[in-house]
């Protein structure tokens, strides 16, 4: 082996890395027309079978794939020349003197005599190529294809989704959609009933997303993966305006350790309500001046116990106000006191808003969370939760149950029992017997008659007749020839020395005889 | 020998030739490269086209021993090789003595082959092949280089024999020679008629052409080269992979190995005469016809079709790719 020359591994090189992004070109141009053709495919089947993904990412992953595949290949170092030679040859017109050098260098073929020269002709026919080396960009086939595809799969990733055929999971998936929205309407007016009485302004603010999704999702083409998005996206809103509720009750309650909420606080009957009935009420007897005067130690000691009780139940403004209600009622300041008793009742009714609020997005939170599990679920069985509600409707009697029952002497309801052949409820039993008597039969015998003929009467006469025949086709219909017998007589045809102005005639005989079979 | 030696040998042989030869510049080529390639040459042309001339004047180039046999219905082997003939000495004893036929020559012009019976025509098989000649079993040596230049009538078929397939394929290249042009015809007419011949001189020896032979071989072909030519000539079968479409349809038996040898041979020559020491597509393109087309058998279709040897090959090179495992 020698040493490739200089000047044809520079061209060598420069070739393949034209060459491996070529190729790579190519590969993206494939693996492309793979994806697009993948994401046509995954919206057609979207139309049968309920999907999650929608066809828009399936397109857009496929294509990032085969791209960074490309781009791989038009990256990695190429280590084979002799593609890379054999191209420069066919493209630059180097009458093969490139690769042939390569195959001699590298021991590919056996050196011969020439070979030194066909080294030293390689080397200054890539000194003169080089400068001007550049191959012609080769366009990959199947671009145009590729194209097609792939605006045609993005067409039905836009066009396609929502549409279903009749009488497939699809279809009943959006049916089941469209009932989701629909309840979630209910949903939506619930929040704005309850922001409504409980003045929470964050339910007043999320009842009109609600009901905006809930019509979003009774549109005409509204497909599963498009639903469980825009229900993702809501929940993810819900959850984020529900931390910063947690949050604010959270600091309001104790600012040493915000996360700690007692649980007590989201019961329907929390003792906020209670404490707020409380204070309302002391704030009603230091309201009677004639009573304040009498009962002042039992209202002094109510105070006393409520903001000392009140620890981590109630906001910590509160109990500093209730505090100062107590030394001002103490010290005789009984419109003082009423006053911070007042503030302390507000800050409790604002802890109480917020609380309601927050109580409402966890009850819509939950509602969603439903919504987006059957229909993720799609037409299959509904949930013991469901069932338990009421929720799923129960196959109404067939004609003839309840009678069925009756004569049974079952109570209506009850599963059938392996029943009689009758009605029209489907038995589960076995025709054991036939139903009812034989019919009557015919009580005769069976005779056999026929009609007698009468023998012909007269003289028998046979003549010859002569004249052409009949045309009619052959009795041995011309049938294929065993393939063996016609490689047989092919052979002996060409073998055989027919001259050459009849060899016309041979062959129309034959092609005549192959018509006719 | 050195490249530019063996084309400047070549040319000059070429145009000494031409001196007498007007026209037929191609196949004067051809029949040069045939003769360093190794090979031998069966010309075909109807009468009077000067293939006899031809070759009598490429003798006489090259000043080597030269015989013509007229090929006719009653020759023998015997007439062809030579035979053991009683001899008589000084002392009145009998011996067999073996008399060389025309067969003993460097340069054998077999004319019009066609016209000998098939058993004649095999009696230059062994020549052809191994360059020696067995008769009553001795093994005689032909003196080298040993060319055979056969001519046949392509029109007058009766009462010919056509060559057998083995015979057939012994021959290097099969030459069409065509009508000449009207301006050679009329430079023939000049230089034939009159009142001087042109001389033909000695261009080269015997021991250069076989120098020019060893450096032939010499050449470089790169592996994908030789892929090519053996894909070729397995396009011209009509069996198997990568058929072609004509060759499919008309070809009983396809080119045989000895087609593929006569190609590349042939392409190592043409690629000397183009200043290369590697062979090209381009050399295996040029000399594809001569060197394929007389190893293609039509079936009784392409007999009664009329399809054309050449179109075959032709048609087996369009339709197979020179490069195969490279995509761009």
């Amino acid at each position: 082996m020698t040493a490739v020359p200089v000047e044809v591994r520079r061209l060598l090189r420069r070739v393949a890395r034209t060459l491996a992004w070529g190729q790579a070109w190519a590969w993206a141009v494939r693996g492309v027309t793979i994806a697009a053709a993948a994401s046509l495919a995954w919206a057609l089947l979207g139309t049968v079978i309920p999907l999650s993904l929608p066809p828009l990412l399936v397109l857009a992953a496929g294509l990032a794939a085969a791209l960074l595949l490309a781009l791989a290949r038009g990256v990695l170092p190429v280590r084979d020349l002799a593609p890379a030679a054999r191209v420069a040859d066919a493209e630059l017109r180097l009458r093969e003197r490139v690769s042939t050098a390569l195959d001699l260098a590298t021991g590919r073929i056996p050196a011969t005599a020439l070979a030194d020269q066909v080294l030293r002709d390689a080397a200054a026919t890539a000194r003169d190529a080089l400068p001007g080396a550049r191959l012609r960009p080769a366009w990959p086939g199947g671009t145009r294809r590729a194209l097609l595809v792939v605006s045609l799969a993005a067409l039905a990733s836009v066009l396609v989704p929502g549409f279903s055929l009749p009488a497939t999971p699809a279809r009943e998936t959006a049916v089941r959609i469209k009932r989701e929205g629909r309840r979630l309407e209910q949903v939506a007016k619930q929040l704005e009933q309850l922001a409504r009485t409980e003045r929470a302004p964050q339910a007043r603010r999320t009842a009109p997303e609600v009901r905006s999704l809930a019509r979003e999702l009774q549109r005409e083409r509204m497909d599963r993966s498009a639903a469980l998005a825009r229900i993702a996206a809501l929940e993810r809103q819900l959850e984020a305006a529900r931390r910063q509720l947690s949050q604010r009750i959270g600091e309001a309650l104790n600012p040493q350790a915000p996360a700690q909420i007692p649980e007590s606080l989201f019961r329907p009957t929390t003792t906020l309500d209670q404490n707020i009935r409380q204070l309302r009420e002391l704030a009603a007897r230091l309201s009677q001046e004639q009573n304040v005067e009498g009962q002042r130690d039992d209202l002094l000691a109510q105070l006393a116990q409520l903001s000392q009780s009140g620890e981590g139940q109630l906001p910590i403004e509160a109990r500093r106000k209730l505090e100062e209600a107590r030394r001002k009622t103490e010290a005789g300041d009984t419109a003082g006191g009423r006053e911070a008793l007042t503030e302390a009742i507000q800050e409790l009714e604002g802890l109480r808003a917020v609380l309601a609020d927050e109580n409402a997005l966890r009850m819509t939170e939950r509602e969603l969370e439903r919504s987006s599990m059957r229909i993720a679920r799609g037409a299959g069985p509904e949930s013991a939760e469901e069932v338990e509600r009421g929720e799923t409707r129960t196959a109404p009697p067939g004609p003839g149950t309840k009678r069925l029952q009756e004569q049974e002497g079952e109570a209506v309801g009850a599963p059938p029992q392996p029943g009689p052949n009758e009605g029209s409820t489907p038995g589960q039993g076995k025709i054991a017997e036939k139903l009812g008597p034989q019919s009557p039969r015919l009580d005769a015998e069976a005779q056999r008659s026929r009609v007698r003929g009468q023998e012909g009467q007269g003289q028998l006469q046979t003549t010859e007749l002569l004249g052409p025949g009949r045309k009619q086709p052959a009795r041995a219909p011309a049938v294929n020839v065993s393939p063996l017998v016609v490689r047989r007589a092919d052979e002996h045809m060409a073998r055989a020395r027919v001259p050459a102005d009849l060899r016309a005639v041979v062959r129309r005989y034959f092609l005549a005889l192959a018509q006719r079979r | 020998m050195e490249p530019e030696q063996f084309r400047q040998t070549f040319l000059r042989l070429k145009a000494e030739i031409q001196k007498v030869i007007v026209g037929y510049e191609a196949l004067i080529e051809e029949v040069l490269t045939a003769l360093v390639a190794g090979g031998h040459v069966l010309l075909e042309g109807v009468p009077g086209l000067g293939k006899t001339l031809l070759v009598k004047t490429l003798a006489q180039a090259l000043e080597l021993h030269y015989s013509r046999i007229q090929f006719t219905p009653d020759l023998m082997p015997a007439d062809i090789i030579g035979t053991n003939v009683v001899m008589q000495d000084e002392a009145g004893r009998r011996f067999f003595e073996f008399q060389r036929g025309p067969i003993f020559s460097q340069i054998v012009l077999a004319d019009e082959i066609n016209r000998a019976t098939p058993k004649t025509q095999s009696a230059l098989l062994e020549a052809m092949q191994e360059h020696a000649v067995t008769a009553a079993g001795v093994h005689n040596m032909l003196e080298e280089p040993f060319f055979v230049l056969a001519t046949q009538n392509p029109i007058e078929m009766e009462g010919t024999y056509p060559l057998p397939e083995a015979q057939v394929d012994r021959f290097l290249f099969k030459l069409r020679v065509l009508f000449p042009a009207l301006d050679d015809l009329v430079k023939i007419m000049d230089r034939t008629t009159g009142p001087e011949l042109p001389a033909v001189e000695r261009v080269t020896s015997g021991a250069t052409i076989l120098a020019m032979q060893t450096l032939a071989r010499e050449v470089a072909v790169a592996a994908h080269v030789k892929d090519y030519v053996a894909r070729v000539v397995r396009a011209t079968h009509p069996e198997g992979e990568g058929t072609a479409s004509m060759a499919k349809r008309f070809v009983r038996y396809g080119a045989s190995p000895r087609g593929a040898q006569a190609l590349l041979l042939a392409a190592k020559v043409r690629a000397l005469l183009a200043e290369r020491a590697n062979v090209s597509f381009e050399d295996l393109r040029a000399v594809s016809l001569p060197a394929l087309r007389h190893r293609v058998i039509l079936n009784f279709e392409g007999e009664a079709e009329g399809a054309d040897p050449d179109d075959i090959v032709r048609n087996a090179l369009e339709e197979t790719p020179e490069l195969t495992r490279v995509r761009r």
